[in-house]
């Protein structure tokens, strides 16, 4: 119910709309606006029209006749209509538009018994269009001449057989609610129905290799057929029914239930390596799969349906005490199969998982309070395994499996007020405890030392959180952590690690408000290690440092109620460094013996990269009739993905982040006699890359809007 | 010391609830005793205070609002003071504890107090607009694409502010959701992280599986790889391939191009992009490595 909730807030609450302010209104009448809109819009550089503009990745337009390039938009309406009845919105209709290709809208009924809900969305991206600039034959470096032959010959040459197509997702969203409120349960409490369906389609950039033996000739020629991408088409659909059920009997206590089915479905077509590769001119050397490759699935997605019950419990004694519980459970089956899987007799692939909470807070003095949480958590697979021939620890087997997860989250609090400054001052354990049951391979795969994949994760914090109004307009807050790592099952876990985030905010009398904040997250992992031989086994360990650090400020000011100003600028540093190594053999070849692989610690490893967000604008009643408004954002990224020889083997494009948005808004509100204003407004927004420089480029937009309000 | 914490956390956790059910049976006698009276029923703008309140009130925006918040000392306490010595700093302000004492049916706010804003000292107000429309319309010309809710929620989250503005993002700028589509700002019950990825599948449902080839670490996690607000890398990556995949994993000779041709070098073209031959990294129903 949640997402369904989420969802229509999304497309529904209240689409604000500068200039045109909510009026106060009296019972019975209907209030609101109605603007339409034609807008003009032109890219410049780039890769052109035929291809993905950056600017298009989440904002992605196309004008009257289809036009990305150049184009117009006509009649992109907005509205907001409301009727205010019984002291309450009766109802309301809302749309919003930024194109034809991102728009949401909803509509909602409100009587002190019902409340009747509907909103769509729909929004199309282009995501795997940048994506696709960045394959192989785009980038200077993106394939390498010097290798030949062999098993990783087919680096020299890559083949895109996709048409070079304008890749690109859109999302529909439809979703149906109805509540029935307490004054129709006896004021028991709200029941909810609601439906929610979600669909994708469009398409996307997909690579894919061939196998050494897929394509006839001579090893050279092969290799450098085996690399190769398809278009590969994008249709499915998520339907999710929910009931939710909330009583609170006499205030006594909240109880709710909520019950939710998840059903997904991809209509595309199972890809296999014959049918992206029929029609496909191979030359000289055409494909010749083995028995039974040519039915190879690429990419291949299964329909599922996600069964869920939650329930849960709240007590509120005053207000000093609340006491609170739940559990959910849920199923996800599979639906549909590979053929791979069907050949094999794999029928059942199952996930199960459980969850359970319990919290408990009490002021159990005036000036003290205790908060306890205890959380469990469970993920199970239940799948069918293991699966001779198909999926089976003694043959065919690589990465660990993990059977079984189980989380535990403990934390227990004690927080003191004392009387100055309102503050709280509050004293935390907490504690994570993951434990995970892993199968390795027994043959063919990774057995447990060749992995940095462990059983158990355990981290302990001791944290201190601060919250204080020491003066008139201030407000102080800090909360500083540390942790400690007694086992570490990922590399990511903190084998020691520290927080730090403060922020510290002042508001003046005349309007003015000034916030800093300054973070730090601080991991540290060396607890890890391949071991591998000649014996005696000797074991690599792994090294992580991690620090994320980011600090910034926000001014607001307000001279007059006629115009307002802001200024943000906020600054973040990733580093992170790790060892790089190699082995001689994969880490599943030859598992029974494991004297055979050597792994050797090349380097270590440094990623640095630092991003820079400035945001100003301001809008001024400039006269009884006009309104101006402006904002400029900027936003940097600076910085290395890898060092070392790593570093120096990338191609610019991967190495270097060097990259740089400039987004420029201005506004004009000219409001006529009686309920009528008009707006003009420009954005330009350019977008300019150092590291892959045909990316840079460029987008201007004029919209011309009418503006009904009633 | 982890057993030792374990026990002692259990007999701290065996307490608290001790605590809370005393602080049940004691206070059972003075409910409604501490802060502003609590209406039996909701009340509208023609309440008994608000004629009085309105008298100096009246030229702001309080007046005339169809609301049920229309009785203004069934939030405000502190109202003899104030009348008689009217000032800002003698009249109270509604805790959240008081808009609970009316908002009791609600499942959203059913755990309110162990979510990070209660917790961070906020109260509903805080974000919540009580007089009038219930959040803040924007004026910036630049956010006019996105939800007024998101809009509210980064007036205080300025670095998550900053990041929904990198290049690779979800798009909360441009209106396709919201922060509300996976934060529950009134407080999570803590069933949405069984397994700190169900958020996320809500509607990433493509990688949901179930895979009979997992990549462990993606279905433990998302977070593992991924940062959701924004990211400088491709792909909301928290750091770019191939240093993000050489966290785990090693490189062998004999199949990424440092013990075949060319030289035994390392490749660029293979470190530049592991899910250009890896393409199914979330997890595969036919191939053990990952690559279909």
């Amino acid at each position: 119910m949640k997402r369904a909730i989420c969802f229509l807030a999304i497309a529904g609450l209240a689409f604000g709309l500068p200039g045109v302010t909510q009026a106060q209104v009296a019972d019975g009448t209907t209030t609101g606006w109605v603007t339409s809109t034609a807008t003009f819009f032109d890219y410049s550089k780039g890769f052109g029209a035929d291809l993905t503009q950056v600017l298009e990745k989440y904002d992605y337009r196309q004008g009257l006749g289809g036009d990305r390039r150049t184009g117009f938009l006509l009649d992109i309406t907005d509205l907001r209509l409301s009727r205010w009845a019984g002291g309450r919105q009766q109802w309301l209709v809302e749309r919003q538009s930024s194109s034809y290709d991102n728009h949401r809208g909803s509509a909602r009924f409100d009587t002190d018994g019902i409340r009747l809900s509907a909103g769509y969305g729909f929004l199309r991206t282009a995501a795997s269009g940048v994506n696709f600039l960045y394959s192989p034959n785009r980038v200077q470096g993106g394939t390498d001449p010097g290798y030949s032959g062999g098993t990783v010959g087919f680096f020299r040459t890559f083949s895109d057989d996709t048409g070079e197509t304008v890749y690109r997702v859109a999302r529909t969203r439809l979703g149906v609610d109805a509540t029935l409120k307490p004054a129709l349960l006896k004021d028991l409490g709200t029941l909810t129905v609601g439906y929610q369906r979600t669909s994708r389609s469009g398409n996307r950039f997909s690579p894919y290799v061939l196998g050494g033996g897929d394509v006839q000739g001579d090893a050279d020629a092969r290799a450098q057929l085996r690399w190769r991408a398809y278009d590969r088409e994008v249709d499915e659909a998520a339907d999710r029914g929910s009931v939710r059920l909330n009583l609170s009997p006499r205030g006594i206590l909240n109880l709710d239930y909520q019950l939710s089915v998840d059903r997904f479905e991809t209509k595309t077509l199972e890809y296999t390596l014959s049918n992206v590769t029929s029609g496909i001119g191979f030359g000289a050397n055409p494909p010749s799969f083995s028995a039974g490759r040519e039915t190879l699935p690429l990419n291949f997605i299964p329909s599922s349906t996600l069964l869920t019950h939650r329930v849960g419990a709240t007590k509120r004694v005053g207000r000093t005490a609340v006491i609170s519980g739940g559990y959910a459970k849920s199923v996800l089956d599979q639906d549909g199969f590979s053929n791979r899987e069907d050949a094999a007799g794999f029928d059942k692939g199952r996930i199960n998982t459980d969850a359970l909470f319990l919290a408990a807070s009490a002021r159990i003095v005036p000036r003290f309070g205790i908060e306890g949480r205890y959380g469990y958590s469970s993920r199970s697979n239940d799948s069918q395994f293991p699966v001779a021939g198909f999926y089976d620890p003694n043959s065919n087997f690589t990465a660990p499996r993990l059977d079984e997860m189980k989380r535990t989250n403990l934390r227990l609090e004690g927080t003191f007020y004392p009387n100055m400054a309102r503050t709280s001052v509050a004293l935390g354990l907490a504690r994570e405890s993951t434990d995970r049951d892993l199968t390795y391979g027994i043959g063919r795969g990774v057995p447990a030392q060749r992995s940095l994949y462990g059983e158990e994760s355990q981290v302990s914090s001791y944290y201190l959180r601060l919250a204080m109004r020491p003066l008139k307009g201030v407000n102080l807050r800090l909360r500083a952590a540390r942790y400690s790592g007694d086992k570490v099952g990922v590399i990511t876990d903190a084998e020691s690690g520290t927080d730090v985030n403060l922020s510290l905010g002042y508001t003046a009398p005349s309007g003015v408000v000034l916030n800093g904040f300054f973070g730090i997250r601080d991991r540290s992992n060396d607890g890890m290690a391949f071991t591998g031989g000649p014996e005696p086994a000797t074991a690599k360990a792994q090294k992580r440092d991690a620090a994320f650090k980011s600090a910034g400020f926000l001014t607001s000011y307000a001279p007059s109620e006629r115009a307002a100003l802001t200024l943000n600028y906020t600054w973040a540093q990733t580093d992170v460094g790790t060892n790089f190594f190699t082995t001689n053999i994969r880490r599943f070849d030859q598992a029974t013996n494991v004297t055979a692989i050597v792994f050797s610690l090349r380097e270590a490893q440094q990623t640095t990269f630092a991003t820079h967000t400035l945001s100003l604008g301001g809008d001024v009643q400039a006269a009884d009739n006009v309104t101006l408004g402006a904002s400029y954002l900027l936003t940097a990224v600076r910085g290395d993905a890898a060092s070392g020889t790593v570093g120096a083997a990338l191609p610019s494009p991967d190495q270097l982040l060097d990259n740089t948005l400039h987004g420029l808004a201005l506004s004009a509100d000219y409001r006529l006699q009686g309920s009528w204003l008009v707006r003009g407004s420009y954005y330009f927004d350019y977008y300019k890359d150092a590291a892959f420089s045909q990316l840079t480029g460029g987008r201007n937009t004029l919209g011309l809007s009418v503006v009904r309000s009633f | 010391m982890s057993g030792r914490i374990r026990v002692v956390a259990a007999a701290g956790l065996v307490c608290l609830m001790t605590a809370v059910f005393w602080e049940a049976a004691e206070s059972m006698g003075r409910l409604g005793g501490e802060g502003p009276a609590v209406p039996s029923m909701p009340v509208y703008a023609a309440a008994a205070s608000a004629p009085v309140c309105l008298a100096c009130h009246g030229g702001s925006a309080y007046a005339g609002l169809p609301t049920f918040h229309g009785d203004c000392t069934a939030c405000h306490s502190g109202s003899d003071a104030h009348l008689a010595g009217p000032s800002i700093m003698n009249i109270g302000k509604p805790e959240a504890a008081d808009c609970l004492a009316c908002h009791t049916s609600s499942p959203a706010l059913m755990h309110w107090e162990f979510g990070p804003h209660a917790r961070g000292d906020l109260s509903c107000g805080d974000c919540h607009v009580v007089h009038g429309p219930p959040v803040q319309e924007s004026r910036s010309v630049a956010d006019r694409a996105m939800d007024p809710v998101s809009v509210s929620c980064l007036g205080c989250h300025q670095e998550v502010q900053a990041k929904l503005s990198l290049p690779s993002r979800h798009p909360v700028r441009e209106g396709g959701l919201a922060c509300v589509s996976c934060h529950d700002p009134h407080g999570s019950d803590g069933l949405t992280q069984v397994s700190r990825t169900e958020t996320c599948l809500s509607c990433h449902q493509t990688h949901r599986g179930p895979r009979a080839y997992e990549h462990a670490p993606v279905v433990e996690d998302c977070a593992n790889c991924h940062v959701p607000h924004g990211s400088a890398n491709r792909s909301l990556l928290e750091l770019p391939q191939p240093a993000l995949c050489l966290q785990c994993h090693s490189l062998a000779d004999n199949r990424h191009a440092l013990g075949a041709a060319a030289g035994a070098r390392v490749s660029g073209v293979a470190l530049r992009n592991c899910v250009a031959c890896h393409s199914a990294i979330h997890g595969s129903n036919v191939d053990g490595v990952l690559r279909y």
